[in-house]
C-alpha cells in the first residue's frame, strides 16, 4: 500500500517555498453556527456533509474518542494543527484523503472547512479545495447571499471563504538588513499579510507564512493571481539574497554549512531550537557544497523544517517546554539526512 | 449561560452571581467585584451603581438576534456572529465593518456550485534543480584540475570526460580515461 504523505513529495521552489495551503470555509442554512449548536445539531452536520460526500475516497475521523496515533498522524500532516481543537473535540469531525493533500474539517469554528496542501509552490490546492467546495454546493444547502456571498461564523470567514497560504523559508532576508520590513511593506501593500511561523521570540526560525486576507470586491483569480506574484517576487528576492550573502561570505557560510551538517548528522541528542538555527546555514549554502561528498536534496532540508515545525515543536509544546526528546529530535534528523537518493 | 452585562457566553461556569445575576469573571472584576474579596450579599447599596453603569455603557445590548440569542454588543467586540439571521439583525453594522475591513461589500467571487474560470499553472517545474545541476558539472571540472579523482564517482568520471571532450581539452580526457581504465581493472 502506498503510504506517502503530500509533504513527503517535492514541489516547485521548493528552496524558498515550503507549502502552498488552500482554505475554504462554508456553512449550512437551517443551522446556527457551531459556537450556538447543540450536540445533537452538530451531529446532524457532521452525519449531512459525510453523506455528501460518501462518494469520495476519505477516510472519517470523529474528533472525540480519536485513537493517539491517528491523532499524531493529522497533526503530522498538518491537516489539524489548533491545540484546543483537541481540548474540545465533541462534536468534530475529520474527513481526509490517504495522502492527507485534502482534509475536511467539520463543526469547529465554522460548519465546513476544506483544506488543500502541497509541497512548493502551486496554485492547484484552490482548485483542489473548490472541486470539494462545489459538490458540497450542490449537494447541500450552503449559506450564501448575492450580497454578502458565503455567509461564515465571523467577518473574516464570510464573503469568498477563500483563504491562500504559503509558508517560505526565507533566511536571506532576513539575514539581509530590513529585508523582513521590506517584504512586509509589499505584501501587506497588496492586501495581504505575512506573519513568522514561530511567534515565539525564544526560536530563531526564518519560515514565514504570507496569507490572502481578501473576502469581498475582489473574486478567486484575482488572490490566485495576486498570490503567484508575491512568490515570484520572494522567490526572486531571497535567491539574490542568498546569492549575494554567498559573495560577500562564502567562508563562513561554507564553514557554518559544514559544522551544522555535521552536528545534525552525528548527533544522538539536540536541541530542536539549535536544530532549526542550523537547518537556516544549511539552507543558506545548499546548491553551493561539494555534491560528491554531501548528497542533500531541498525535499530533505524541507522534511526536516516541517518535521520540527509540525511534530516536534508540538509535541513540546504540549508538554510545556521546549527543552526536551533530544534524542528523539536528533534521531528523527539523522534518519531524513542519511536517506539515499534524496527523496 | 450569558453573562447580564456584556452578553458574552461565560465559559465553563466561570460566573460571578451577583445579587442573582450572572456576570462573566471580567465584567465581575470590571465593575469592582473580585471573585475572591467580597462577600456579595452585603453589596446591596452598589445595586443601583451597577444597574446604571449596564444602561450607559451598554446601550446596545438591547438589540440581539432573535434567533440566536447574539447581541449586538458580543458582535461588535467579536467580528462574530452565532447565526445566519444575524446578517439581518446587524445589517448596518455589519455592512460597516466590512467596508472598514474589506474596503468593499460588495461579493464579486463565483456563484455556488459554479468552477472558477482560471488557467492553473502547469506541472511544477523545478529551476533550482536545473541550476544546481549545472553548478554541480562546474564542480567536477574543477576537481578534475585539481587532480583529485579518488572522491569522484563513475558516474561522474564519465560526465568530466564528455565535458573534457567537449573543451577539446585531450590531455584531461586521456588522464580521466586511464582513472576509469584503472577502476575498471580494479575490479575484474
Ligand atoms: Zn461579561
Ligand atoms: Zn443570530
Amino acid at each position: 500500500m502506498n503510504n506517502v504523505k503530500w509533504y513527503e513529495l517535492s514541489g516547485r521552489d521548493p528552496d524558498v517555498v515550503l507549502s502552498s495551503k488552500a482554505l475554504i470555509t462554508r456553512n449550512l442554512t437551517g443551522y446556527k453556527f457551531p459556537a450556538k449548536m447543540s450536540m445533537e445539531e452538530k451531529d446532524e452536520v457532521i452525519d449531512k456533509v459525510f453523506e455528501a460526500l460518501s462518494g469520495r475516497d476519505l477516510e472519517k475521523y470523529l474528533l472525540e474518542g480519536i485513537s493517539e496515533s491517528d491523532r499524531s498522524d493529522l497533526i503530522d500532516s498538518q491537516v489539524l494543527s489548533e491545540r484546543g481543537m483537541f481540548e474540545n473535540p465533541e462534536g468534530k469531525a475529520i474527513l481526509s484523503n490517504q495522502d492527507r493533500s485534502l482534509s475536511v474539517l467539520i463543526g469547529n469554528n465554522d460548519h465546513i472547512k476544506i483544506k488543500a496542501q502541497a509541497s512548493g509552490y502551486t496554485d492547484s490546492v484552490y482548485r483542489a479545495a473548490e472541486e470539494t467546495a462545489i459538490e458540497l454546493e450542490k449537494k447541500l444547502d450552503i449559506a450564501y447571499s448575492s450580497k454578502y456571498g458565503f455567509l461564515g461564523s465571523s467577518i473574516n470567514n464570510t464573503g469568498l471563504g477563500v483563504k491562500l497560504l504559503y509558508t517560505i523559508v526565507i533566511p536571506g532576508i532576513a539575514g539581509t538588513g530590513d529585508g523582513i520590513k521590506a517584504v512586509k511593506q509589499a505584501v501587506t501593500s497588496r492586501d495581504w499579510k505575512i506573519y513568522p511561523f514561530f511567534n515565539d521570540k525564544n526560536v530563531k526560525c526564518d519560515v514565514y507564512v504570507i496569507s490572502s486576507t481578501a473576502a469581498l470586491g475582489v473574486d478567486e483569480s484575482m488572490i490566485l493571481d495576486m498570490g503567484k506574484k508575491l512568490i515570484e517576487e520572494i522567490v526572486k528576492i531571497e535567491r539574490m539574497c542568498r546569492d549575494n550573502l554567498y559573495k560577500n561570505r562564502p567562508d563562513i557560510l561554507e564553514n557554518n554549512f559544514y559544522r551544522s551538517y555535521g552536528i545534525l548528522y552525528y548527533s544522538k541528542c539536540i536541541d530542536p531550537l539549535e536544530a532549526i538555527d542550523l537547518m537556516g546555514w544549511i539552507r543558506l549554502f545548499h546548491g553551493n557544497e561539494d555534491r560528491s561528498e554531501i548528497d542533500l536534496s531541498d525535499n530533505q532540508i524541507n522534511t526536516i523544517i516541517s518535521r520540527l515545525l509540525w511534530e516536534i515543536f508540538p509535541m513540546l509544546l504540549l508538554k510545556g517546554e521546549y527543552r526536551s526528546d533530544e534524542k528523539y529530535t536528533a534521531m528523527r534528523i539523522a534518519g531524513i539526512l542519511k536517506r539515499k537518493n534524496g527523496q | 449561560m450569558r453573562c447580564y452585562r456584556c452578553g458574552r457566553q461565560i465559559p465553563n461556569n466561570n460566573y460571578t452571581r451577583i445579587n442573582g445575576s450572572y456576570f462573566c469573571n471580567d465584567c465581575a472584576s470590571e465593575m469592582g467585584f473580585s471573585l475572591f474579596s467580597m462577600d456579595f450579599n452585603s453589596l446591596d447599596g452598589l445595586n443601583q451603581a451597577i444597574n446604571a453603569m449596564k444602561e450607559l455603557d451598554f446601550a446596545n445590548s438591547g438589540i440581539f438576534c432573535a434567533n440566536c440569542g447574539t447581541t449586538l454588543n458580543e458582535f461588535e467586540n467579536t467580528g462574530t456572529v452565532g447565526c445566519i439571521s444575524c446578517f439581518n439583525t446587524f445589517s448596518n453594522e455589519i455592512a460597516k465593518r466590512m467596508l472598514r475591513t474589506y474596503g468593499s461589500d460588495q461579493y464579486a467571487g463565483r456563484a455556488p456550485g459554479e468552477a472558477l474560470d482560471y488557467s492553473y499553472e502547469s506541472a511544477p517545474s523545478d529551476k533550482p534543480a536545473a541550476k544546481k545541476a549545472k553548478k554541480q558539472t562546474k564542480d567536477i571540472t574543477e576537481r578534475i584540475s585539481k587532480a583529485d579523482f579518488g572522491t569522484l564517482s563513475d558516474e561522474q568520471l564519465d560526465e568530466a570526460m564528455k565535458q573534457a571532450v567537449e573543451k577539446e581539452d585531450f590531455v584531461l580526457a586521456a588522464r580521466i580515461r586511464d582513472e576509469i581504465n584503472s577502476r575498471k581493472g580494479g575490479q575484474q
